[in-house]
């Protein structure tokens, strides 16, 4: 059994025999500070901690890594056992873990432990990988947990042995070329590629350091194309500088998809949209933004920056596409195109697959925000925000509905915006059903808001806001 | 030129480096035959690091056989490496401040040349420019059987304003370059680099006997040397600053995005700073 001990330096007597008695026992026992990667330390640990069957940390201080370490644990399902000298320093939320009181002698105190650790009932939870190493890299594409806890290095041997599988020469540069990179590959008669292998944390994004040093290792070594391949997303700036030399971003999901390396290398996400749309360079950008399955906000900075033309192009192409755009915030006229065929392709996704959370947001001139939101049935809605029509006197109204965890809505917020795209501080909105009965009205205060409260009787769906002619 | 003022010299009583145990380990090898003396210049001694730990590593008998020079920028590190080294009981100690770019010129008039030469962590702290004239007088100033041993960081931690540091593979191309320029083409020392907690160390060699040792003729080639080297550098340089500004642009739009990547911002405006203040001597 793998058995993960976090501990501070102070606990190192400690943690050392515990060490041992898990070896006597048959265990593997692993720490933080044993860890021999070429990865950065803390993808190391979690690759570590994730993997681990079993987690103990002694806390006999209050530790920001170790509290970090438990908390990985906890969220990746990892069983604890917590060992301390009292009850100080543990986290209210895991007082009802398995706990070992430690009596401040070394070797009772990790007889003690090993104890615990073999009354615990722990479930192996890897399952083997099989299959060529594209499949197993399908496989941890398909399995975010299994792809967390794949360590950097073995995750560099499985692009490696793909990469073979795929009929290329693939080589480690040796010492003397120096040229920084993970691989060399040489497809059959093309020209030699560079390729940089990042296994990141699945919350994590590859900066654009690591773009920046495999331009310089293209400089260096006068090879023409690179390739970046790694397990999580891109950060924006990342992108955009690998837009600017010609090097290849690919997601593992976009590396075990692509039907060959050299599509892969002459096509990404954005450049398959962009030869379709003939668009430029920031279009491509926003095509590669949103197939990169990034997380919200990504597209927000580069929708800013007039790279909407290729997310509506890629909306239009590649219905997933438009799922993914919808955790986005987008900012540009061009929107009003886009609402449609996201909202299409938006409700299209929800109707087949009920179960994430999706929200659209679009600042619009004049109109505050359009909110899209739609959930499963698990996922109570929040809030629910859409554009009312433009009333005669230019203004705008926005609302704002407020639901309960059954689906219930109990308030419907109002914000009425002016023209000129200021609040409209004393108007009168009117709360009306279908038949022009008005059920509730009121003033709207300095914000232009209006508060209607327990509205869970009315028929929404038959209401309309309007404001007092 | 007055060095860098935010360069730091580090002398630590309870521990020796790796990179100074490479120099006392290169100072046995050269010591181990008992009829030798040794002229050990260290260049850029600082407070006399290497120094420090001679005494657990060399017998007194040993040390009586190293004439040693120590050379740096700072009155201050100079005066202390000089203590250490008249307590070493040195068969002979000479200490001399000077601008490291002058130190051929300094010690011009002793005549002889150094069996062993070194030049640790030092290279991040040379204005670029002043590069190319020390690396080819060091080898000028190398006995035939000498050895110039230069190591220094790949990144620098904690950040130095104005400091430039060298990846092992561009260092290499500069070294390489100073080769084929003296007409060594064939010869190419091996560098090294070796992961440490804070930051990567390359490491190399450099010997005149596998060089052709012809010094006349290289004297003569000094000034087109410089000249080739400094090209090598400036280009590199030119490349850097590309790189950077590219990455500091693409940082600009798009503000960054994790950690690692606010961290990448500031060393790029390091970067940018000393790579451009470099280029401003190299036009």
């Amino acid at each position: 059994m793998k058995v993960f001990v976090a501990c501070t330096h102070d606990d190192q007597s400690l943690a050392d025999t515990l060490s041992m008695s898990l070896k006597a026992r048959g265990d593997e026992p692993v720490r933080a500070a044993e860890l021999d990667s070429p990865a950065p330390v803390v993808e190391a640990i979690s690759a570590a901690i994730r993997s681990a069957d079993l987690l103990v940390a002694i806390l006999s201080s209050a530790s920001p890594n170790i509290y970090y370490e438990l908390g990985l644990a906890r969220g990746s399902g990892v069983p604890l056992v917590v060992a301390a000298r009292d009850t100080e320093h543990v986290p209210f939320d895991l007082l009802s873990t398995r706990f070992v009181h430690l009596g401040g002698d070394d070797t009772t105190d990790a007889q003690l432990i090993v104890r615990t650790v073999a009354l615990m009932p722990v479930e192996r939870r890897r399952t083997a990988l099989v299959g060529s190493a594209r499949d197993q890299l399908k496989s941890l594409v398909e399995d975010p947990g299994q792809l967390e806890s794949v360590s950097p290095p073995a995750f560099d041997r499985l692009v490696s042995e793909a990469l073979r599988e795929a009929g290329c020469q693939v080589r480690r540069p040796a010492i003397g070329e120096d040229i920084g990179v993970d691989l060399v590959i040489e497809p059959k008669n093309q020209e030699p590629v560079l390729i940089e292998v990042k296994k990141l944390n699945g919350s994590g994004r590859v900066s654009v350091e690591a773009v920046a040093q495999l331009a310089r290792a293209l400089e260096n070594s006068g090879t023409r194309r690179g390739l970046l391949i790694s397990s999580a997303g891109f950060s924006s700036a990342s992108l955009r500088f690998a837009s600017q030399t010609g090097i290849r971003l690919a997601t593992l999901r976009e590396f075990v998809s692509a039907p060959s390396i050299e599509s892969l290398l002459s096509t990404d996400v954005g450049r398959r949209v962009a030869d379709q749309t003939g668009r430029d360079e920031r279009s491509r950008l926003a095509m590669t933004l949103a197939g990169g399955h990034l997380a919200p906000g990504t597209l927000d900075e580069y929708a800013q920056r007039m790279v909407v033309d290729g997310a509506i192009a890629a909306a239009r192409a590649y219905p997933e596409v438009a799922t993914d755009l919808l955790d986005c915030r987008l900012h540009n006229e061009q929107l009003v195109t886009l609402i449609e065929d996201v909202t299409k392709h938006a409700r299209s996704g929800l109707h087949n697959t009920q179960q994430s959370l999706w929200g659209l947001s679009f600042p619009l001139p004049h109109l505050g925000s359009l909110v899209l939101l739609a959930a499963s049935s698990n996922d109570p809605i929040r809030r629910v925000d859409y554009a009312e029509d433009q009333t005669p006197g230019g203004h705008w109204i926005r609302r704002q509905a407020d639901l309960q965890a059954d689906g219930q809505t109990y308030e419907v917020r109002v914000q009425v915006v002016a023209p000129s795209g200021a609040p409209a501080h004393g108007v009168t909105v009117e709360l009306a059903l279908a038949s022009e009965d008005v059920v509730r009205s009121g003033l709207t205060d300095a914000n232009g808001v209006m508060l209607f409260l327990d509205v869970a009787a009315v028929d929404l769906d038959r209401s309309t806001f309007r404001l007092r002619p | 030129m007055p060095a860098l003022s935010d360069s730091s010299a580090v002398r630590e009583a309870e521990r020796a480096l790796p990179q100074h145990q490479t120099a006392v380990a290169l100072l046995q090898r050269w010591l181990a035959d008992p009829g030798i003396r040794v002229r050990w210049l260290d260049l850029a001694c600082g407070k006399g690091q290497i120094l420090g730990s001679l005494d657990e590593n060399l017998s007194p008998s040993a040390r009586a056989r190293i004439e040693f020079w120590g050379f740096d920028a700072n009155q201050d590190f100079v005066r202390e490496t000089e203590r250490l080294a008249r307590s070493a009981n040195f068969g002979r100690t000479t200490c001399l401040v000077g601008e490291l770019s002058g130190f051929a010129t300094a010690l011009a008039g002793d005549g002889a040349r150094f069996d062993f030469i070194t030049a640790t962590n030092v290279v991040h702290e040379l204005r670029p420019v002043d590069i190319a004239p020390i690396l080819v007088d060091c080898v000028l100033q190398l006995a035939e059987t000498g050895t110039l041993f230069v190591c220094d960081v790949e990144t620098i931690s904690p950040r130095e304003l104005g400091a430039v540091a060298w990846s092992r593979s561009d260092i290499a191309a500069v070294v390489n370059r100073m080769l084929d320029e003296f007409g060594a083409s064939t010869y190419r020392p091996e560098f090294g680099l070796w992961h440490h907690r804070t930051s990567d160390w390359w490491g190399v060699q450099i010997e005149p006997r596998h060089m052709g040792n012809d010094l006349e003729a290289w004297r003569a080639k000094r000034a087109d040397v410089i000249g080739a080297v400094r090209g090598e550098i400036r280009a590199q340089l030119r490349r850097r600053l590309d790189r950077c500004e590219k990455a500091l642009s693409t940082l600009t739009d798009c503000a960054p995005e994790t950690g690692a990547e606010e961290d990448y911002k500031v060393k790029l405006l390091f970067e940018l700073w000393a790579v451009s203040y470099a280029l401003r001597d190299m036009p």
